[in-house]
């Protein structure tokens, strides 16, 4: 399933930051070789929190990815970050 | 035989620790110092029961273990627990443990769990993150204990059912107990209520500190009613209450290791200063049939 493939992306960008960097310069890039399809491939490349959370992605690995990309947790990132999401339903997120 | 003097189940919010900073300082949000009273009360339970080794069951976070090859019920048999993450404690302050691991005991749970039907992955090298650190930060600051951390999956689904769960935290009880020592042992569990972090609803805590989930939940913790607690307790029932919610396993297995014994200290508390958090108590008597 290329669910996998989404949350090793997240889990990947919180952990090695010569990673992180390459991301951050080029997604579409980055992540051209990995098995995803497209509303994955298009969500991780544009760094839409909503729709990787759609995809199906973990959303404690969406959410570690999205403070890394902010540079740090802040209350207001928080409340920002709930917004983007405002509305969603959980759903599965086995892999 | 080991004796089981202490069985603790208690939250590992990483706002705790900042609360506890916070406090000292007079500064801390009041919804906080109920959680911070409770866990000093059980720090000092603990330490009356005068333990020659703790047990602690915690979740990695996606620290270490991932998708690629996830344990289910893991026991760590190295020679030190060294935890948290370098991130975590970069970002909530946390303090840095380096702790002996009773090597025998961790051997007797791993073998004596398999005898008794746990198929436990073990791990020789690994860190122990927020789960483990934060409880046993709380609960013996002293850091004089050598201690045994047993991985539970509450995060990475598939997870077995709550029945699982319940039935391996009897099991490790049994095999900890069957170790062929005299040793005083205490069995620290840890885990959520409602929990939604990094979901749509992790600001619902703010509004609604206490939600119908917690409150039922709740009052079977009070009526000791682990069959029901149980029966509830499956991946989707607790997910549907928030992303983090299936954390609420981690005091499931505190259940089964208690054996059904009555709790003698459950404490809730809701306020908004955190996610609702509990906090659960067995002590020697309450363990033992009322033999301490």
């Amino acid at each position: 399933m290329t669910r996998y493939a989404v949350d090793k992306i997240l889990w990947t960008y919180g952990r090695d930051p010569e990673y992180r960097a390459r991301f951050n310069d080029d997604p579409a890039q980055t992540i051209a070789g990995e098995e995803l399809n497209e509303s994955e491939r298009s969500a991780l490349a544009a760094k839409d929190i909503r729709a990787i959370f759609t995809a199906g992605a973990h959303p404690f690995l969406i959410y570690s990815f999205a403070i890394q990309m902010n540079g740090g947790w802040s209350y207001q990132f928080m409340l920002d970050y709930v917004d983007r999401l405002k509305g969603l339903e959980l759903g599965n997120i086995e892999t | 035989m080991a004796r089981i003097v202490n069985l603790t189940a208690i939250p590992h919010d990483p706002t705790l620790p900042i609360a506890e900073r916070l406090a000292a300082q007079g500064k801390a949000d009041p919804g906080a110092l109920p959680a911070l009273a409770h866990l000093e009360t059980l720090r000092q339970a603990l330490e009356k029961s005068r333990p020659d080794a703790i047990v602690v069951i915690g979740s990695d976070h996606f620290g270490q273990w991932f998708m690629n090859n996830m344990p289910t019920f893991m026991v760590g048999k190295a020679t030190r627990l060294k935890g948290p993450f370098p991130a975590e404690i970069m970002s909530w302050g946390l303090k840095a443990t380096d702790l002996p691991i009773e090597g025998a005991l961790a051997r007797s749970i791993l073998k004596g769990g398999m005898e008794r039907g746990i198929d436990f992955s073990y791990s020789d090298e690994f860190i122990a993150d927020h789960s483990f650190t934060i409880p046993l930060n709380f609960l013996r600051p002293q850091d004089d204990l050598p201690v045994v951390p047993l991985f539970i999956n509450l995060l990475a689904p598939p997870v077995p059912p709550g029945w699982r769960y319940r039935q391996v935290g009897g099991l490790v009880a049994e095999a900890i107990e069957a170790d062929g020592t005299d040793k005083r042992i205490a069995v620290i569990a840890t885990g959520h209520l409602s929990n939604s972090v990094g979901g749509p609803g992790m600001m619902r805590s703010v509004k609604e500190p206490e939600s119908d989930w917690d409150r039922m939940m709740w009052s079977l913790v009070r009526e000791n009613n682990v069959d029901r607690i149980t029966e509830l307790s499956t991946w989707d029932q607790l997910y549907a209450q928030g992303n983090g919610t299936p954390g609420f396993l981690g005091y499931v297995f505190a259940f089964g290791a208690a054996r059904g014994a009555p709790p003698s200290f459950a404490e809730m508390v809701a306020t908004t200063a955190q996610p609702a958090c509990a906090f659960i108590h067995w002590d020697e008597a309450a363990l033992n049939g009322g033999v301490a």
